[in-house]
């Protein structure tokens, strides 16, 4: 039924498939998003979930929003800013109720009414720097990476600030608090033995006060974070989207194949006789010839006269409209002295300007119109 | 990578190819609304992919039963000469040597002025060979080569259109029209019955002589043949006709101005029937006739011969010459006219009075060649130079056009005087009655035994 081509397209095609899903399938390393709590990366949280797991703490991730329980430490590392102010309320009874939630990011302007301002670090090295920062007098070493530093109210505890200002703060909401801290690198398996980041993350978290320590992920899975390509929107929009590549190939599959052959436009050799003299009048205008226009319009006025009449071309003007009484029907013979006598002035004028020109040009159009 | 290269021609370039139908969008767009009122309730990648799979190789079935380029026979039938402004048939003949019908719309490559509308959604039968006829307009002399024809095929369920290309060089020559030599040559004297211009036999005492007839009441008794009367025992007179054998010269100019658009075509082309006209009308005379297109340099020479056969040399030596971006060359086509026409003859140049008129230098040269010829000139009246003379001025610039309208035409009449007081006559005329014009004068200087 096929052809010999059509079976040899057909076995490239098909070994296409095959190098194809070798290469989608190949032995690359399992990719995570950051603060993942399985993560083992660098920018895992694998290291300190274990640690606590391992000494007696009672921890847990979750990825649903917290139910109303009490007493328990909530990490949140790295939330997006929840677009949803439902959710955010959400988290904000949930601390009243009694609950300390520790909300790790590095900008966290406009989360739970928090917000930050810029400082001047010096930036631009290229060598990580640290600082010392401060934690109830006692002086911690530790690698800043925030641009930004929380501003306090009255009521907030500041439980870690450095040269520039607040690192970590605690404020209190209803019965429960919230502790703000601006590095959540240092919680990473990357850093989180480096200098003193372990010494000052124990330090800020509640976890010997809390019954029950729990990870976060709702906000990195459920708002966003952590969500497909393929998931974000509903699915008749992909259905729209793939359908409508497949018809937009068809359409222009249609439309773009040529059928005949190819004119050139003939307009490029049409043309007209009156080019010369479009010139010239154009010529004219713009020196404002106005004077030689308007006797152009006479001789050949004297011209059509002449046909007409037989009157010669010798008679003055006078004598020609006069010799004319009577054989005009619109144009009273008082009127046509009047016009003689004008152009009698006018052709011994040097210049004329625009608005004479247009005026004589409409009376001797008329007296032509009448003659022919 | 040659094999990709003819694909992707086939596919979007060349001529010849596959291309979805409208009625197949309409079909995938149906498809596309189910599946999206269904993704509503139930959404999976796997089943869309499937689905959509399925759809796509479903209708790509159709493309699999078009018929190949070898089992579809094709010929064209076009005549070699037709005429500008005549319309004319042509048949496709198309052969189908499979056992399918299908339905076939055609595009010819015929250039775009033969105007025409091609026949679409014609069956054609298995087995059988059909004629598809469409009808031409042709609006441009010349040659043309046709060459390729394009078909599109479909099945009865019609998914998938095919396009196949062939070639079938064919060259076509449009000649100019000449309805108004026909008209002549049906019946001379209605032809000029406006201008009032009676073919005349006679002239008492010029011309030479024809036949013996029998004398009628109101013949001159000075022209009885009284020889032949003694002969017959009846009244037989003389007939005399003007003398054959005379010649005629057209010079046809296709320099710039001839370019210029008319309602019908332009000023070359009404020319070009004129002179065809005149033509018919000396050599039905007798009369030699040469034929000269020039604009810079001369273009066409037909050499001057008699009898009507020499009307198809004339033809195919100028029916293809074109108006030229350039001033013509009145005096080497002059001097031309003159080298190769050494007897008197009547030299008609057919060309525009406006550029002729304006170089000055030509009346030397006419002076000189009128003691030997008869010159005459014939024009295309300037409708666009009487209507800009006779419109209602509206602004500065249409008020100075008009005048330099006025000015042009004064200037013209007076030049056309200059020359008739040199015996030199300038003729216009309007388009449709150049070729009448050309013809009645031509009659009235072989009435008056001028040449």
């Amino acid at each position: 039924m096929f052809g010999k081509k059509t079976w040899i397209i057909g076995i490239i095609l098909f070994l296409l498939l095959i190098v194809v899903s070798i290469f989608s399938t190949s032995n690359t390393p399992e990719q995570y998003p950051a603060y993942l709590v399985e993560s083992p990366s660098p920018t895992g949280l694998k290291a300190i979930y274990t640690y606590l797991d391992k000494n007696g703490y009672d921890v847990s991730k979750e990825d649903t929003l917290p139910t109303m329980t009490k007493e328990t430490l909530r990490i949140l590392v790295n939330p997006p800013v929840f677009t949803d102010q439902t959710i955010e309320n959400h988290y904000l009874d949930y601390i009243r109720e009694g609950n300390t939630i520790v909300l790790a990011k590095e900008n966290p302007d406009g989360l739970f009414n928090l917000e930050t301002e810029y400082t001047m670090t010096e930036t631009f090295n290229s060598e990580p720097q640290t600082t010392e920062a401060d934690y109830q007098g006692e002086t911690l070493k530790v690698l800043p990476n925030s641009f930004v530093r929380l501003v306090t109210n009255d009521d907030d505890n500041v439980l870690l600030e450095d040269n520039a200002g607040a690192v970590a703060i605690e404020r209190e909401i209803g019965e429960g608090s919230l502790i703000v801290l601006l590095e959540p690198a240092w919680l990473t398996n990357e850093h989180i033995t480096e200098y003193d980041h372990t010494q000052a993350l124990f330090n800020l978290m509640p976890f010997e006060e809390s019954e029950k320590v729990i990870f976060d992920e709702y906000s990195l899975t459920a708002s966003g974070g952590l969500v497909s390509h393929f998931g974000l929107y509903p699915g008749w929009a992909y259905v729209l989207l793939v359908q409508g590549i497949i018809i937009t190939i068809f359409i222009l599959w249609n439309q773009g194949k040529r059928f005949g052959p190819i004119y050139p436009v003939r307009e490029e050799t049409v043309r007209l006789s009156n080019e010369r003299l479009r010139a010239i009048a154009i010529w004219q205008t713009k020196g404002k010839n106005y004077h030689t226009s308007i006797e152009y319009q006479l001789e050949y006025l004297k011209e059509v006269i002449r046909q007409q009449y037989g009157i010669p071309y010798h008679h003055s003007w006078k004598e020609r409209l006069a010799r004319m009484e009577g054989k005009t029907e619109t144009i009273s013979a008082k009127e046509l002295g009047h016009i003689a006598q004008g152009i009698e002035t006018i052709s011994s004028r040097k210049s004329l300007n625009k608005q004479e020109y247009l005026s004589w040009s409409a009376k001797i159009d008329k007296i032509r119109e009448e003659v022919e | 990578m040659k094999r990709f290269k003819s694909l992707w021609d086939r596919l979007l370039f060349r001529d010849k190819g596959i291309i979805p139908t409208y009625k197949l969008i309409t079909y995938y767009a149906l498809f596309i609304l189910a599946i999206f009122i269904l993704s509503f309730w139930q959404f999976s990648w796997l089943f869309l992919g499937i689905a959509t799979l399925l759809m796509v190789s479903l209708l790509i079935i159709d493309a699999f039963l078009l018929p190949k380029e070898e089992d579809i026979q094709v010929d064209r039938t076009i005549a070699d000469e037709m005429e500008r402004y005549d319309k004319q048939m042509v048949s496709i003949h198309i052969k189908n040597r499979t056992n399918d019908t299908f339905t076939v719309r055609l595009r010819d490559g015929i250039p775009a002025s033969f105007q025409t509308i091609f026949p679409f959604n014609q069956s054609v039968s298995s087995g059988k060979t059909v004629a598809i006829q469409y009808e031409i307009f042709p609006q441009i002399r010349g040659k043309f080569m046709i060459d390729k024809l394009y078909l599109r095929l479909k099945t009865k369920m019609g998914l998938w259109e095919k396009q196949i290309t062939y070639h079938l060089p064919q060259e076509v020559k449009v000649i100019p029209n000449l309805s108004e030599t026909k008209k002549y040559l049906e019946s001379a004297q209605n032809y000029l019955l406006h201008e009032g211009i009676k073919i005349r036999k006679m002239r008492s005492g010029v011309g030479e002589f024809s036949k013996v007839r029998s004398y009628v009441v109101g013949d001159d008794p000075r022209k009885i043949n009284w020889r032949q009367s003694a002969k017959v025992q009846d009244m037989m007179t003389n007939e005399y006709e003007p003398e054959h054998g005379k010649n005629v010269t057209i010079l046809l100019d296709c320099g710039r101005m001839m370019g210029v658009e008319l309602e019908q075509g332009n000023r070359l082309e009404k020319s070009i029937e004129a002179a065809i006209t005149l033509a018919v009308a000396a050599l039905q005379n007798g009369d030699q006739v040469s034929v000269i297109a020039f604009s810079k340099d001369i273009k066409a020479v037909v050499p001057g011969g008699k009898g009507l056969e020499h009307l198809n040399t004339i033809l195919q030596t100028i029916y293809d010459i074109e108006v030229d971006a350039q001033e013509s060359n009145y005096a080497l086509a002059l001097q031309y006219a003159q080298s190769i026409q050494r007897k008197r003859s009547m030299i008609v140049l057919f060309s525009d009075v406006q550029t002729f008129a304006n170089e000055d230098h030509q009346l030397f040269y006419m002076k000189k060649i009128r003691k030997k010829h008869l010159f005459v000139m014939l024009g295309i009246e300037d409708r666009l130079l009487q209507a800009q003379i006779k419109m209602k001025p509206d602004s500065t610039l249409s008020a100075m056009e008009k005048s330099v309208a006025q000015k042009q035409y004064i200037n013209q009449i007076q030049v056309i005087k200059k020359w008739e007081k040199h015996g030199l006559p300038m003729l216009e005329a309007p388009a449709d009655r150049l070729a009448v014009t050309s013809v009645s004068h031509y009659i009235e200087t072989l009435n008056r035994g001028m040449l």
